[in-house]
């Protein structure tokens, strides 16, 4: 408990077991106010740099998809599409929409799993998962389906649900027979109502009520909602081609972790994932999930991180319904995919990580082998937002119990989504009061 | 059917459950299904789905010297201080409990799980680790395998 003598406070918590990261926060306080606060997480990508160097082109996208168990598809998107950019490779349209398939299966897979079995238990007082499902079975045997049918159309197409291999620079090693389509449409006819059910369900949840000076950053597509392609653009006015990031954004060394903090340049955190996304892309939702978004009772753009639970909730009702439309249209392309030819030069690419905007920019030489890679994953975009947030949660974190200070802690952290492998077993929290 | 469920990253020590079955994957046992399953979270629940009995083959960080194997019952993992290190998203403790609450997990399995050198990234696992893992867990995988059937197979004929 604190006192009124100048004492100093350590709380240790193993927690954090549903954020993915060895993320430790210390926080010091003197006269009530924050003096220091230091979020840390450890950050992998930095060892796969090192290890694409020397590979060919072709070997990247798989290599980068083991970076993460829970996105690879956004790690191969990202890779392919840079090497795409530097070869000039022509995609067909139908390899286009499959690849957008792709990605609705990865955000299906991905929300799922953090509204059910990562976020919701902070919301209804359940301390884990198994707890929720003894109060909340259909709930989350829901939450389980819509994760389902998301892992069943990445093993269509990637060959396999957990780390997929289909995707090639230039398309798919394979693409579907439309039998396997249409069996995979029903299954999305039902995800759809679930879907839509998940979304009231997140609804009625008590939400803490807490606005930010927030700078949203996400793709923004001449008509869809963002996956693959789009400029990037922010609530607060940037608007530049993907190839422009590194003039727009900067990542910076911080002494007390081995993560890179990336800011806006000139300027300060940015916000990336799904709010952001809706944010900025409200108007390429289409009618329904418009509908369905306003029915929430939220006003769109929200400035309110913890809405971000209901924010993903309807992006599975986008990703299903999206997923149903792109089968329906689907013709066969002529291809798998399309040859490449490597040439020296520089290849960048962002694309839409169920957890924001995943930068990856490869060096090649003439025969495509590859000089360097940079690979900047949402979850480290996002840190220096989180530390912003919890400075801003911490002074009222100090009059509660050490459970309860923690458990603040993670929900606010949660409502990230911080990447699987890009953070991992628990938060130590320590607060120190001078 | 038992199957047989590897589970890690691919990159340093953490590999050693990959590494348990994919060599078991190259002769499986009879009456066995070998899965390697990366890191497969929640999606755990649904590789349980239909199985008589699991084996998991896990990496485990407890102090022990590298190269240990542990070996114990699945349902006493969650009362064992073992800690699995390959529990990424939902933790293999969590997704096997909740498995259970669902009514979704298998009768009856084994875990084995090898004590890693090192939680670092590396290319490749400690010979250590990568011994016990292609030796001594796929032998006891092996071993596992039969005794299960075997108790499957009396279950039945109950």
């Amino acid at each position: 408990m604190p006192s009124s003598k100048a004492t100093s406070r350590t709380i240790h918590v193993s927690a954090l077991t549903r954020v993915e990261g060895e993320g430790a926060l210390h926080l010091a306080v003197e006269a009530g106010k924050v003096v220091d606060l230091r979020f840390e997480i450890f950050e992998p990508p930095r060892f796969f740099e090192a290890l694409l160097r020397g590979r060919h082109a072709a070997e990247a996208p798989d290599i980068a998809a083991r970076i993460c168990g829970i996105c690879p598809v956004a790690y191969q998107m990202s890779a392919a599409h840079a090497f795409e950019r530097l070869f000039h490779v022509q995609i067909d349209p139908a390899v286009r929409a499959l690849r957008r398939l792709f990605y609705c299966g990865e955000w299906m897979e991905s929300h799922a799993l953090h509204i059910h079995m990562l976020a919701a238990p902070d919301f209804l007082g359940c301390e884990s998962i198994v707890t929720l499902a003894e109060k909340e079975r259909p709930a989350v045997e829901r939450g389980l389906r819509l994760k389902q049918v998301g892992n069943a159309i990445i093993a269509l197409l990637g060959g396999r649900s957990v780390h997929p291999v289909g995707a090639c620079i230039g398309g798919f090693t394979r693409v579907p027979r439309p039998a396997e389509l249409a069996a995979l449409r029903e299954r999305l006819a039902r995800a759809h109502d679930d879907a839509v059910a998940c979304v009231r369900w997140v609804a009625g949840f008590d939400l803490p009520d807490r606005h930010l000076d927030i700078e949203f950053v996400a793709l923004r597509h001449p008509s869809e909602y963002p996956m693959n392609e789009g400029r990037v653009v922010s609530s607060k006015g940037i608007d530049c081609a993907q190839e422009e990031f590194d003039d727009c954004f900067e990542e910076h060394q911080v002494p007390h972790s081995n993560a890179l903090h990336a800011k806006v340049k000139g300027r300060g955190p940015y916000f990336l994932g799904p709010l952001a996304r809706m944010n900025l892309n409200f108007d390429r939702l289409g009618p329904e999930v418009a509908a369905l978004a306003r029915a929430t009772g939220i006003s769109f753009p929200s400035a309110n991180p913890y809405t971000s639970i209901i924010v993903r909730a309807l992006e599975l009702v986008y990703a299903v319904a999206e997923a149903m439309r792109i089968i329906d249209a689907y013709e066969p392309p002529p291809a798998p995919s399309a040859p490449f030819r490597p040439r020296a030069g520089i290849g960048r690419a962002i694309t839409e990580a169920p957890r924001g905007m995943l930068y990856q920019m490869y060096e090649t030489d003439e025969r495509g082998i590859i000089r360097s890679a940079r690979i900047v994953p949402p979850t480290s975009q996002n840190q220096a937002q989180m530390e912003a947030d919890l400075r801003d949660l911490a002074p009222g974190l100090l009059r509660r119990s050490q459970a309860e200070a923690t458990r603040l802690c993670e929900t606010a952290i949660r409502n990230y989504d911080p990447c699987i492998s890009c953070a991992t077993h628990f938060l130590k929290l320590d607060i120190v009061e001078r | 059917m038992i199957r047989i469920i590897g589970i890690g990253s691919p990159f340093g020590d953490d590999a050693a459950g990959l590494i348990a079955a994919r060599r078991l994957a190259a002769a499986p046992p009879p009456g066995t299904e070998v899965i390697e399953a990366d890191r497969p979270g929640a999606t755990l629940i649904e590789l349980l789905d239909g199985a008589d009995a699991v084996i998991l083959i896990d990496a485990a960080h407890t102090g022990a010297p590298p190269g240990t194997l542990h070996d114990l019952d699945l349902y006493d993992l969650p009362r064992n201080p073992i800690a699995l290190v390959s529990s990424h998203d939902l933790g293999v403790v969590e997704a096997l409990r909740l498995a259970t609450v669902l009514g979704r997990a298998p009768a009856r399995g084994r875990v084995l799980a090898i004590e890693v050198g090192s939680l670092e990234k590396a290319p490749q696992a400690c010979s250590a680790v990568a011994r016990a893992a292609s030796e001594y867990a796929v032998r006891r995988a092996r071993y596992w395998a039969e005794e299960l059937r075997a108790l499957t197979v009396e279950s039945y004929a109950d």
